[in-house]
């Protein structure tokens, strides 16, 4: 697997170094400066409603222009992947960590433990992910939450199964063995010896995981299983501006054009650390 | 591609000045440099050398099967009669795959895994059946010609492994057919880098007969890389020390055994047979450690470990001194040097 | 063991390991191809072996793979689980171990693998792999660990400065170096070593057989020492066990082994050390790799399908050991007639 210690110095070098990532990273931080700094720009908040201003095309007091309630559209934008952003980012963590977790011990304990909790995973994995949502909906009620938790849940089979396969390579390594030899219980064996070595591909399945679950969050909260009005998000500014599509056009695209230009940097930098990670392993000197 | 005729005498491979290395992260990475060699066609050449001499940089390079962030460069490289250093990628790549062979450490990277070993036979015998009217008669008839040649490589039941697949055969099983292969190939050039290694000491005996039948059936010229120099006085004619990058010894086996000159060569050599002996004592050993290609030091490369250094070694690059029949890179032999340099 | 029964042991040279009858078992082909096949469903690794190990001597087990060397030295340390037969270590069963027990017995028997390299945690330094096994079992308190670190490091030949360096920058040396040193630090009473200078350069192999004999000679360790070489056995142990799938055909002094083998497969292996020789028994070996199937349901001699010296008697059962003097012990019916060549 990966040879090198990690670093941050080497891991900015390296992105720097490949056009994927540089562009990735240049997006993401862009978005992400304008998430977190762009509302104290804008004069508006994002549940304003002004009914002298509505559906009013880009200017330059709204450049994003008005929605039917005279709600800036732009301020709703930048609310709203705010919103969407750390849904996605805490749904997919938790469910990776959940996932992590439960494919590594699930591969390193193996016997028959292992097919019984992988068949688990793969029935969840079977379940469509608005099925899930619906069904957390009336468990959990209505809101923020719940999108949480169906994400985390969308992505639980996808990293318990990676977690898994990895683990078992890693498990036959003479130095997990020499670990056992020590003394060590399975659970410092699990923590010390496997996870750090199976963290890098974990990390890669992160990012692109971050990439679709926005996609997985707009969608949810553009049927209203989401994030619930008026609290904006990605997918509920869309939803709103759906109705009106055809004669004021500005709200759905603009804010379909800002959704997809986050995706394509997650997608870029998810992208450039797969080829970072991986060549890093070629560039060797063949000793 | 210039195939302008050179010489046609009998010397099948000649590289002059091979520089190679790696473009890491970090900046450039010299791996091997000013390594100059010649086989003879049914000669077989050793390269010895330790993990990190350069010796399978220096195999890969002459195949052109380095890594892509590999940068290579050589003054003379002829192949039979072609000058090679000016070919493109394509063309060399046509050279290689009809007439060199590589038999490298484990076989398994040699065979399609998802084809059957009769299947590899079949390949290589429709490749040779252009070479003449016999070869396109035993093409015809193949298995049997692949039967015959296992028999050779002592495959008992070459039938029944013609219908194998490559993993359901085991280690030494998988390098014989391998050889067998090489034979039925007939390359002119034959790389093999540390094809034992992985094996037991007694099927690497039988590994390393195989490969003498080989030299002698073949007409072709047989580079053979390897550590250990017991191997090499088994098999090679003629020998070429590798030590941190460089060629510091080149010379016929025979004489090189008799007669080590570079103190490198003379501890490698106290070190492997020092086991044979059974005199129970402490076994001989090179103290320190080979230096980092990054970090090599200033004169010349042995000298942190050199049993016979004095005060030029440390700040002078010895170059590789012309005796008679023999290649030494030693400021020791600066005045045995025949070449008037 | 009765308490009287201890002491009278105690009193006489109880061995410091006793293997009993061990057989480990591997299941085969599970799943619905398994059940469909014909195939045998196990192999017995290791085959009702029965060995004792003494204090303070290097037991060395020579064999090709598929021996069962390597599975006898896992299943002392409990890497495996016995089929049949009992490990008796400090008069306790401990192949009946199980939880905490297992893992208080952990500090007394260390292993060395084959491959240095993955053998270390690749992201842990050489400071967290020495201080683990410290820390772990409390072998001296955290702000002597340190300290303690560094001594092992001087004690295995590498200097302190190799604390804070991870596996990728060392050499395969200085890996198998620091994974001595790790299987130190608990003090163990005894070392396997499963190949541990296989996969090292031959000059590189006699710094780290020089190692072992210093550390066995210093501290008194009892090191198993499992190989496929013939020299290293030789140079290093005291006594030498011959493994053939699975079964013990010789045990005896090295000297004895080497000078007067007493069991056709013994002698064929030792054949193959000299140099020139290609006779009967050493192509006895080579097709005796190739022709025996593990798996299969022989009941005679294991040996019997290649042997050159065999009886329609060696088909019944496989021979036992027995002694045929003090030290010397052969699993074979006709032992004589070799002893008369």
């Amino acid at each position: 697997m990966a040879e090198s210690n990690f670093s941050f110095k080497r891991l900015a070098r390296d992105i720097l170094r490949n056009r994927s990532a540089t562009a990735g990273v240049g997006i993401i931080g862009f978005m992400v400066l304008a998430m977190v700094f762009g509302p104290s720009f804008v004069p508006y908040e994002p549940n304003d409603m002004d009914f002298m201003a509505i559906r009013e095309v880009p200017s330059w007091t709204h450049p994003f222009g008005t929605d039917a309630v005279g709600r800036d559209v732009l301020a709703r934008v930048l609310y709203g992947a705010r919103i969407s952003m750390l849904v996605t980012i805490i749904g997919v963590t938790l469910g990776g960590a959940a996932g992590t977790m439960i494919g590594m011990t699930s591969g390193f304990v193996g016997r028959w433990v292992d097919p019984v909790v992988m068949r688990f995973v793969d029935l969840l994995m079977a379940f469509p992910i608005f099925v899930l949502a619906l069904f957390l909906m009336l468990v959990l009620g209505f809101g923020i939450q719940p999108v949480i938790f169906a994400i985390a849940l969308v992505y639980v089979p996808n990293f318990a199964r990676l977690a898994r396969n990895t683990t078992l390579a890693v498990k036959e390594e003479p130095y997990v063995q020499a670990a056992r030899l020590m003394g060590q219980s399975n659970l410092r064996i699990m923590l010390r010896e496997i996870l750090p070595n199976i963290a890098a591909p974990m990390f890669v399945q992160l990012t692109v995981g971050f990439a679709f679950g926005i996609v997985i969050e707009a969608g949810l909260s553009f049927l209203g299983l989401g994030v619930q009005p008026p609290d904006p998000s990605l997918g509920v500014v869309m939803a709103d501006g759906k109705d009106y599509f055809l004669a004021h056009p500005w709200v759905i695209t603009l804010t379909g054009l800002t959704l997809m230009v986050i995706i394509l940097g997650l997608n870029l930098l998810g992208d450039g650390l797969r080829d970072i990670l991986d060549p890093r392993l070629r560039k060797r000197s063949m000793a | 591609m210039t195939d302008t005729p050179i010489r046609s005498d009998d010397v099948a491979l000649r590289i002059r000045g091979l520089n190679a290395g790696f473009r890491m992260s970090d900046g450039y990475l010299p791996i091997i440099e000013d390594v100059s060699l010649e086989v003879r066609k049914g000669e077989v050449l050793g390269i010895i050398g330790e993990s990190g001499s350069g010796k399978t940089v220096t195999g890969m390079s002459i195949l052109h099967l380095l890594p892509e962030n590999a940068e290579t460069e050589w003054k003379v490289f002829d192949f039979l009669d072609l000058d090679v250093t000016g070919m493109d990628e394509e063309a060399f790549r046509d050279l290689r795959g009809n007439r060199m062979a590589v038999v490298f450490q484990d076989p398994t990277g040699a065979f399609n895994p998802a084809k059957k070993v009769g299947w590899h036979f079949h390949q290589v015998f429709e490749r040779t059946a252009v070479k003449s009217p016999d070869h396109a008669i035993r093409a015809k008839d193949w298995r049997n010609a692949a039967i015959d040649l296992m028999r050779d490589v002592g495959i008992a039941h070459g039938a029944n492994v013609l219908g194998q697949y490559p993993h359901q055969l085991s280690g030494g099983m998988l390098q014989r057919a391998l050889i067998a292969l090489v034979l039925a190939f007939e390359p002119d050039l034959i790389l093999a880098d540390e094809p034992t290694t992985n094996l037991d000491n007694i099927v690497e005996r039988q590994i390393l007969d195989l490969f003498r039948d080989l030299q002698k059936r073949l007409d072709s010229a047989f580079v053979f890389i390897t550590h250990d120099m017991t191997i090499a006085a088994t098999l090679c004619d003629r020998i070429a020390v590798m030590y941190a990058g460089r060629i510091v010894e080149l010379g016929s086996t025979k004489e090189i055994f008799d007669d080590p000159k570079h103190p490198y060569t003379q501890g490698l050599l106290a070190t492997a047979l020092a086991l044979e002996e059974k005199s129970g004592e402490r076994l001989q050993e090179i103290p320190g450690e080979l230096p980092h290609p990054g970090a090599l030091p200033p004169g010349c490369v042995f000298a942190p470990r050199c049993p016979h250094v004095f005060g030029r070694c440390e700040t002078e690059r010895p170059p590789l001194f012309d005796l008679p029949g023999r290649e030494v890179r030693c400021l020791l032999y600066e005045d045995d040097d025949v070449s008037g340099r | 063991m009765s308490l009287a029964a201890e002491a009278r042991a105690a009193g006489a040279d109880e061995p410091l390991m006793r293997i009993d009858d061990l057989t480990i078992r591997f299941k085969l082909g599970s799943g619905l191809s398994g059940i469909m096949s014909d195939l045998p469903k196990h192999l017995d690794a290791v085959d009702r072996v029965s060995l004792d190990i003494r204090k303070g001597e290097v037991l060395g087990l020579v064999g090709e793979s598929g021996s069962g060397k390597t599975t006898i030295g896992k299943a002392i340390l409990r890497l495996y689980d016995a089929h049949q037969g009992s490990i008796f270590f400090r008069g306790t069963d401990i192949t009946k171990l199980r939880g905490s027990a297992l893992r208080a017995l952990r500090r007394d028997l260390q292993m060395i693998f084959q491959d240095p390299a993955s053998s270390l945690n690749p992201r842990q330094t050489v400071r967290t792999v020495l201080a683990t096994p410290l820390l772990l079992h409390r072998v001296c308190p955290h702000d002597e660990v340190d300290r303690k670190v560094d001594e092992i490091l001087t004690q295995v030949g590498l200097s302190p400065i190799f604390r804070n360096r991870y596996p990728h920058e060392l050499s395969g040396g200085q890996l198998q170096r620091v994974a001595i040193g790790r299987a130190l630090t608990l003090s163990p009473d005894l070392i396997v070593a499963d190949e541990a200078v296989s996969k090292l350069d031959v000059s590189v192999r006699s710094q780290i057989l020089n190692l072992f004999r210093d550390i066995q000679e210093e501290l008194g360790t009892t090191i198993v020492f499992i190989t496929h070489d013939l020299h290293v056995a030789r140079y290093l142990c005291h006594r030498i066990g011959v493994m053939y799938f699975g079964k013990l055909l010789e045990l005896g002094p090295t000297n004895e082994i080497y000078e007067n083998p007493r069991h056709p497969y013994t002698e064929a292996l030792l054949g193959t050390l000299k140099p020139t020789a290609k006779d009967d028994a050493e192509v006895a070996v080579a097709e005796a790799g190739e022709a025996y199937n593990p798996t299969g349901t022989t009941v005679g001699c294991r040996y019997y399908a290649r042997c050159p010296y065999r009886v329609d008697h060696c088909q019944t059962t496989h021979p036992p050991l027995e002694n045929i003097s003090e030290e010397h012990s052969v699993a074979c019916y006709e032992w004589q007639r070799i002893a008369q060549r």
